[in-house]
């Protein structure tokens, strides 16, 4: 078996095994076909790049690629079809930065640093010699969160302090941490980060000291190696260590510094040892972006805004808590001149610093429409947002005044193009990479919600509003109940049981493993006569049940992405079986 | 004088910002951020020039942010704008010798040795404590890294330029760089009694100094060998021996925090022994008992700047006069006062008037202490610390004389553009706000204990009835 139909059959399977089987018969891979890697997005309005729409087009994807967008385009007959006439289809989203899908490892907090002036280099955070690559998790709940929210790749990085390690662009879906990668090491993760606890370097001047002092020495180290390769004879080897060798790359100019940074104050200071160092960057962050647009547009660097937003400001004046009305047309204006005689008229000045708070906070809310106006081109980075808040930030920037197409891009083409990735991604066109973000409507407007995302090609499903629900049509009373199921495996028959539960507004139940173990059903739909639905494994990965429904039987197959088998069933009892 | 300023609105504030500018010009702050006119003439006013005298009536021209002239009844060329300054008294815009305001970091109180880092790295132009200085007349600050090592960082010297955001704009180009030293208590508390490391005593700090003058030496030594080609590689490359290096060639002028009159011979000597010539103590309490040693330093002597009446905060500190800048000055030492602690940066036209009835100094003498000396102590007197043609045109403004206790700060330029305006001075001169924070009010004041200080984030001073105790903060 090769790596790749490993990757293609046997993990998906082993989700499958993990969730009817007990966990001795776990480790086996086997090869087996599966249902398909194929699907058809039938008649949908396709986005494929912002500002260039197909309004009745077939996607097909095949094998993680995307082989067919085009009217009338042919569904192959292995294909599984979307009928997608109501749905939108945008290139997957792309994160500029973020640690999702990482799960870095506990430090222990108080392991004594000998001596903390000259600490170890891990004790400093100078640790660009390590890869985000071992630290990644699919089933880590960022990851999850996001990919609901249409991210499909992200350039992300390990956690730590001043120099975390190299980055990855990472699938936001698979099985494995192996399906996530699409490439490593595009850049070395920076910050102006000080060490853990009272260890050089301790502050941001010592932060930025001391990446001058990597950088020149790695300079001198690459110099020496250079000669001592031209000539090694009768010569002492140069010193080394995996620190300043891990900086080579960047100095010369292969591999940037990819810094996050919010604060204009350390923006500052980052574009300051840029230019003093020169080493090629990427900056991420920006939620302070609006205050040195200028000095931006010199650095002429990848930007990466942060999607996170000021939080309402909760204002405590005495016993009083007020939220300060920044929504609207304010009654009245802060007043720059304001000058209060005494402590007397305190309430004067009170409303009015809490106008200018108002006021503050709303060129927050302006950066991207600010950094777009400034002609500045930039990509979004998930790293300090909440998830669940990114589409309602992603509103709130528009209706500030960032265009919806400009949106668009930075979550699709710009973000793939500062990355170094359009040749694979950031459009809808035959070639590309399958990440698809398909929505019930326009992205950014109030009622949609995102129905599937393909990552790398495969499905993941998500129901109206983003819950799990799935569609029900047709006599729902033909599936209620409980049914004995049997599913074939190469190891023998399993057996158990699911209950089908509600009415026509919605469909729910339980899942018995085998072993007795009880799952509740996601996505569960029925259109009269094929009832399909999702099981979630616990210990990761999901089986997804399609099955034909005859009278008091049931016919079909179970299957996870990569690997399907047969499963029957016969109802036990329901409405039904009670009148029988 | 208002419409001396150009309402510039700010295109990152947007609409809401457009309907601001209908309701209220945002004058205050445009004033900082704009492109405010830096040619002026400032008509009929005492000018106290502190070197060359007093002019009465005398009129100041400045062109592009420099003194042009300095006289009386000189007209204005057209786009000068004018301020009358009758009954007023203008004196250099006044230097500040030792400060931890406008900086993010003090202390990296980490390592004994720490020359790589420097707090003009970390500059902080937001920091109101700017503005705070600028109504006190002060128009220069040497912002400096703390105590808690024996070598510090670098401190930067700074124009207080507030209204820009770019922490470079702050910087005075051309200014000497100068590094922090620091003697006794602090460093031998911190490491010592701290942390049992070296240094405990004053005679461990000396070996803490010595050692890396040494180290620096080696290292020159080393890349000097290398450049000659009697060795192979250069030597590994060290940002901190870099600096240490420039302090022995004189490119670098050390500034050093001490108290005690023999910790300071101490240091005269080590310096001595490495041939570095460069020195101004900071503090300097018992610089009364050796003022002779300290002006036969070197070629030009040791500098002194000093509190004016501050002391007993710790043990080394007890033994103090508030005579002692009358003393240094009388006997030929280069001296100067400062504040140092954030928020006393305001009054020290008032700390300087104090050497008048502790010490009898002359008006001259006293003004000296805050604008031409510290100005040569930090290496700037060829641009500013006094009014004279061809220097910035750095000027504060007074009602009364300043050494007065009833004047107040009217205006104060730095390069020419006027940073403060008592006619024009609102409750709200920040620059930013933090969005999500919360509404400070004046009345909820300003605590000593939050404020920076010589060890920021090492210690701090509490004053019992029992007496003064310092207590490291991460205790």
């Amino acid at each position: 078996m090769t790596a790749s139909t490993f990757r293609r059959y046997g993990l998906g399977l082993l989700g499958l095994v993990l969730l009817v089987l007990p966990s001795r018969l776990c480790a086996q891979d086997y090869e087996v076909p599966t249902v398909t890697d194929t699907y058809a997005l039938r008649n949908a309005r396709v986005v494929q790049a912002p500002g260039q729409v197909l309004e009745s087009a077939t996607v097909v994807v095949r094998d993680g690629v995307i082989e067919a967008v085009e009217e009338n385009a042919e569904v192959p007959y292995d294909a599984r079809t979307i009928e997608a006439d109501s749905l939108v289809v945008y290139a997957g989203f792309i994160d500029g930065l973020s640690h999702a899908g990482v799960e870095m490892p506990d430090t222990e907090d108080d392991e004594d640093v000998e001596d903390p002036g000259t600490p170890p280099p891990d004790a400093a955070g100078i640790q660009p010699d390590r890869s985000v690559r071992p630290f990644l998790s699919p089933e880590e709940s960022d990851l999850r969160s996001l990919r609901k929210a249409g991210f499909t790749l992200g350039h992300v990085a390990p956690e730590g302090q001043m120099l975390p390690g190299a980055s990855a662009h990472v699938f936001y879906g698979g099985e494995t941490a192996n399906d996530m990668v699409l490439e490593t090491g595009p850049t070395l993760f920076a910050q102006l980060q000080t060490a853990d606890g009272y260890v050089y370097p301790a502050t941001d001047m010592a932060v930025i000291a001391k990446m001058r002092q990597l950088y020149r020495e790695a300079e001198r180290r690459q110099q020496l190696d250079a000669a001592y390769e031209r000539n090694p004879t009768g010569r002492s080897q140069p010193p080394q260590d995996p620190q300043h060798s891990a900086l080579f790359p960047v100095l010369n100019g292969e591999t940037p510094l990819a810094f996050y940074a919010d604060e204009a104050l350390s923006l500052h200071r980052i574009l300051a040892l840029r230019q003093e160092l020169g080493f090629p960057l990427v900056l991420a962050g920006l939620e302070e972006g609006h205050e040195l647009v200028g000095t931006l547009r010199q650095a002429d660097a990848p930007l990466f805004l942060t999607l996170d937003l000021p939080e309402e400001p909760t204002r405590t004046s005495g016993s009083d808590t007020t939220v300060a009305d920044t929504t609207g047309t304010p009654s009245r204006y802060y007043s720059p001149d304001l000058q209060t005689p005494s402590h007397e008229t305190v309430a004067e000045e009170e409303e009015n610093l809490e106008l200018r708070h108002a006021m503050e906070r709303q060129t927050y809310l302006e950066t991207a429409a600010t950094l777009h106006e400034a002609g500045l081109e930039f990509g979004f980075t998930s790293r300090e947002a909440d998830p669940g808040d990114i589409r309602d930030n992603l509103r709130t920037m528009i209706d500030q005044g960032l265009p919806e197409q400009t949106a668009l891009a930075a979550l699709t083409t710009r973000p793939a193009a500062l990355l170094g990735l359009d040749n694979r991604l950031g459009t809808v066109e035959e070639g590309k990479i399958a990440n698809l973000v398909v929505t019930d409507g326009p992205y950014f407007g109030e009622d949609a919600s995102v129905q599937h995302v393909f990552v790398d090609g495969q499905l993941y499903d998500y129901g109206a509003d983003g819950s799990d629900e799935g569609e029900v049509s047709g006599d729902v009373s033909a599936v209620l109940g409980t049914w004995s199921y049997t599913l074939e495996t190469p190891q023998g028959d399993l057996s158990g049981e699911v209950t089908i539960e509600g009415d026509e507004s919605g469909l729910d139940g339980t899942f018995v493993g085998p072993q007795g173990d009880e799952q509740s059903l996601q996505s569960v739909s029925f259109d009269g006569t094929t009832l399909s639905f999702t099981v979630n494994s616990p210990q990761g990965g999901s089986v997804s049940v399609s099955v034909t429904v005859e009278g008091e039987t049931f016919d079909g197959s179970a299957s996870t992405s990569g690997g399907s088998f047969p499963i029957s069933g016969e109802r036990t009892s329901g409405p039904d079986a009670t009148q029988r | 004088m208002l419409s001396a300023f150009p309402s510039r609105l700010s295109s990152a504030l947007g609409a809401l910002a457009a309907v601001l500018l209908v309701a209220s010009p945002l004058q205050a702050q445009d004033q900082l951020r704009g492109d405010a006119p830096d040619d002026w003439l400032i008509q009929d006013a005492t000018v106290l020039t502190v070197t060359n005298g007093t002019i009465e009536n005398g009129d100041i021209l400045v062109r592009d942010g420099n003194i042009a002239e300095v006289g009386t009844d000189l007209s204005a060329p057209s786009g000068v704008e004018t301020y009358d300054a009758s009954g007023e008294y203008v004196m250099p815009g006044i230097i500040e010798a030792h400060q931890h305001m406008a900086i993010s970091n003090v202390n990296e109180a980490t390592n004994q040795v720490t020359a790589e880092v420097g707090v003009g790295d970390v500059l902080n132009p937001y920091d109101i404590g700017i503005y705070r200085a600028l109504a006190g007349g002060v128009t220069t600050a040497h912002v400096m890294h703390g105590s808690a090592n024996p070598i510090g960082g670098r401190n930067e010297t700074i124009k207080l330029r507030y209204g820009v955001t770019n922490p470079d704009r702050l910087k005075m180009d051309d200014a000497p760089r100068t590094i922090k030293f620091a003697l006794g208590e602090n460093p031998t508390g911190l490491y010592g009694e701290g942390r049992n490391q070296v240094p405990g005593t004053r005679m461990g700090v000396e070996q803490v100094i010595r050692t890396a003058l040494t180290e620096a030496e080696r290292y020159m030594e080393a890349k000097q060998a290398h450049q000659s080609g009697e060795r192979a590689r250069p030597p590994a490359h060290s940002e901190r021996l870099e600096v240490l290096a420039g302090v022995l060639r004189g490119d670098i002028l050390v500034q050093t925090h001490g108290y005690r009159a023999d910790e300071l011979l101490m240091l005269m000597n080590v310096f001595e022994d490495f041939g570095i010539q460069d020195l101004v103590f900071h503090h300097v309490n018992e610089g009364f008992k050796i003022a002779p040693e300290l002006a036969a330093f070197g070629d030009d002597g040791a500098g002194a700047t000093v509190f004016s009446d501050w002391w007993s905060y710790k043990f080394e500190v007890y033994y103090s006069t508030a005579y002692n800048a009358a003393i240094l000055a009388e006997n030929g030492v280069n001296a100067s006062i400062n504040t140092d602690i954030p928020g006393e940066q305001r009054d020290l036209y008032l700390q300087a008037a104090k050497t008048q009835r502790y010490g009898d100094l002359s008006d001259t003498q006293a003004l000296e202490l805050i604008t031409i000396n510290p100005a040569r102590q930090l290496g700037i007197d060829d641009r500013v610390g006094s009014i004279e043609e061809r220097k910035a045109a750095d000027l504060a403004i007074f009602s009364e004389h300043p050494l007065s206790v009833y004047t107040e700060p009217q205006r104060t330029y730095v390069d020419g553009v006027v940073r403060f305006d008592h006619e024009e001075d609102p409750d709200d001169m920040r620059l930013r706000v933090d969005p999500e924070g919360t509404v400070d009010l004046a009345r909820d004041g300003w605590s000593r204990h939050a404020a920076h200080s010589c060890l920021k984030g090492v210690a701090q001073l509490r004053a019992t009835r029992n007496g003064v105790t310092l207590e490291n903060a991460d205790q």
